[in-house]
């Protein structure tokens, strides 16, 4: 009779364990990508600048990344960075999605691992950045020029 | 003579232990992020030293860079990165040694700025005829 009873608990406890496997590989409204950038309503450019005053040491790393890749690695980054800031918050949501479900989905991400860094990977740093991304500029290309 | 010779033995021992010792203490003192964050405890400024030596090689940056144009921008950036308890004084000092190690050029705009500018204790020389309600 103990020996059935753990065997089903075993069972069950099997099940349990793959249930959360499956439901971790999906995006939530604050990963992989945090929430503020889902909803921001700055530019690229707004943003950088603003975690240029507020986070500098985590801003200059990833600019000193930046330009340690080649010019068509920059360049498909930035592309590929506004390309996501052009999305309405459902697209970014979806992307997210995407991102979190599949590793290959990210073409990006197999030439430069951290290429979204200083936008995805801190949600620290974004809350500082869109707390005060609206008082920059729109369009200031010196944020990419930092070095 | 055997005398002599100890003490001869003795000073070559000592030469022998003393020139490591420069040796390793010349690298050392070499390190600018070393006498920056020692020069900093004298102010009371602590933190971490890599910390304090980025947020002041960046100071340098940005003036550089011409995001900041003056010592006041310049700390104005500082004083947000430091702990909040951060007095004014210690944040002029944090700028003062950050600018001396990383980008001595730039001391000369902290003097600037204690001296007033030029014709600023001549009295302002009076604006028109005085108001109606000076009269």
């Amino acid at each position: 009779m103990l020996g059935k009873a753990s065997i089903v608990a075993a069972a069950v406890s099997m099940v349990a364990m793959t249930i959360p496997a499956v439901a971790s590989a999906d995006a939530t409204d604050d990963y992989p990508i945090p929430n503020r950038i889902l909803k921001t309503t700055c530019t690229v450019d707004q943003y950088m600048a603003a975690t240029r005053d507020t986070d500098p040491i985590y801003y200059q790393r990833y600019m000193i990344d930046y330009h340690n890749r080649p010019v068509d690695v920059q360049d498909a980054a930035r592309d590929r960075i506004y390309w996501f800031f052009s999305l309405d918050y459902a697209g970014r949501r979806q992307y997210s999605e995407d991102t979190a479900t599949n590793v290959y989905y990210e073409q990006m991400a197999t030439h430069w691992g951290n290429w979204a860094k200083l936008f995805f990977n801190n949600k620290g740093v974004a809350a500082h950045g869109t707390d005060v991304c609206m008082n920059y500029p729109p369009n200031d290309p010196t944020v990419w020029d930092w070095t | 003579m055997a005398m002599t010779k100890r003490l001869a033995s003795t000073v070559l021992a000592a030469m022998a232990l003393a020139v490591p010792t420069l040796a390793v203490a010349a690298p050392a003192h070499a390190d600018p992020d070393t006498d920056f964050y020692n020069e900093l405890h004298i102010y009371g400024i602590y933190g971490e030293k890599d910390y304090n030596a980025w947020i002041g090689k960046i100071a340098c940056k940005r003036l550089w860079n011409n995001l900041d144009h003056d010592a006041n921008q310049s700390a104005q950036f500082v004083k947000r990165q430091l702990a909040k308890t951060t007095t004014t004084e210690q944040t002029y000092q944090f700028l003062g040694a950050a600018y001396r190690t990383y980008c001595p050029e730039k001391v000369p705009i902290l003097t600037q700025m204690a001296q007033p500018a030029p014709g600023a204790d001549t009295p302002p020389a009076p604006a028109g005829p005085p108001l109606a309600a000076e009269q």
